[in-house]
């Protein structure tokens, strides 16, 4: 019975003896996260930012608010962004 | 029990005095003949696990073998002599973690094996890991600066994984505004853990190279790679 020691990665098996399949698992990953994680709760953040100014457009404090949270999501997916980017720094320096 | 056992122990140890023995009695060939007839004797593989132990005991080794460092990183290293032990070629790895660094030694010339594959039958082999038989500064540091490489690629990993986590949490801040100064948190302690594992480095690559005589002659310099 044939089974593979490797872990498996999303970009298909990857071999931990090979350095430079790290920063590959790891963009995967980052892919992976962004596709499947930060795309829909930017979509839904987006729409319940949208709900929020058009329910609460009388008052400028929770519109603020709003246009605040707002804010937090998009700085949420500059840093997943920025880990991907991180990581690709790092290991191009080392190898 | 105890006598059978003793009685092979006693037939093994006598082996090799009656193989000597039989050899002794032989005649021996005159020189001009064996000279001109007999091939250039091959080293068996067992001749060759000896030299290279001989070799990982002998501390010249890791000066000889750090002078290799241009061509330790060369892809596909492997020359066609080195490919078994059955040439003759003394194969050994000189780094403790198995990782890379197996290198072969025919009499002469060190020479670097970067394959996966070589290194794995040299252990099936017999190949010995060699332990360095005096902790030299450059012996030391090119120690050293395999731990380095692993911290950073664990500290990068770690990083990357934190700043995920970060990332979906301030991203998941229009509903709970809480998640967002925790996020801060991870974010801040992950980047200040990844830049003082980097300037920890060069840290002590500073004060290696100021204790050394010679920092250009430090084995690896630079150049090496997980």
């Amino acid at each position: 019975m044939g089974f593979s020691t490797l872990p498996s990665g999303p970009n298909g098996t990857i071999g931990v003896s090979d350095p430079n399949a790290i920063p590959v698992l790891l963009a995967g990953y980052v892919a992976q996260v962004l596709l499947f994680l930060v795309l829909p709760l930017l979509v839904i953040g987006v729409l319940w930012t949208g709900a929020r100014l058009i329910t609460n457009s009388g008052k400028p404090e929770e519109v603020a608010r709003a246009k605040k949270t707002f804010g937090y999501m998009l700085s949420g997916v500059v840093i997943v962004l920025l880990s991907g980017i991180i990581v690709q720094a790092v290991t191009r320096s080392l190898t | 029990m105890k006598a059978l056992l003793l009685a092979c122990a006693l037939i093994a140890s006598l082996l090799p005095v009656t193989a000597l023995a039989s050899t002794s009695t032989t005649p021996t060939p005159t020189p001009s003949t064996s000279a001109s007839t007999t091939p250039t004797p091959t080293a068996t593989p067992t001749t060759a696990i000896t030299i290279a132990k001989n070799i990982c005991d002998d501390p010249g080794f890791y000066d000889q073998a750090f002078r290799y460092r241009a061509v330790y990183n060369a892809q596909g290293g492997i020359n066609g002599s080195a490919s078994s032990l059955g040439s003759g070629i003394a194969l050994f790895p000189i780094v403790p973690d198995g990782l890379r660094g197996f290198l072969t030694y025919d009499g002469g010339t060190v020479s670097p094996v970067a394959s996966a594959q070589e290194r794995s039958k040299l252990i099936f082999e017999g190949g010995k890991v060699c332990t360095p038989p005096q902790w030299t500064l450059p012996v030391a540091w090119y120690f050293l600066q395999k731990a380095f490489i692993g911290i950073t690629w664990l500290a990068t990993v770690a990083t990357t994984l934190f700043l995920l986590y970060a990332g979906v949490l301030y991203l998941t801040g229009f509903a709970n505004e809480k998640n967002v100064e925790q996020a801060k948190k991870l974010i801040t302690a992950s980047l200040t853990g990844l830049i003082l594992v980097l300037l920890g480095q060069l840290a002590v690559g500073a004060v290696i190279r100021l204790l050394s005589n010679d920092p250009n002659d430090l084995p690896f310099n630079n150049q090496l790679d997980l």
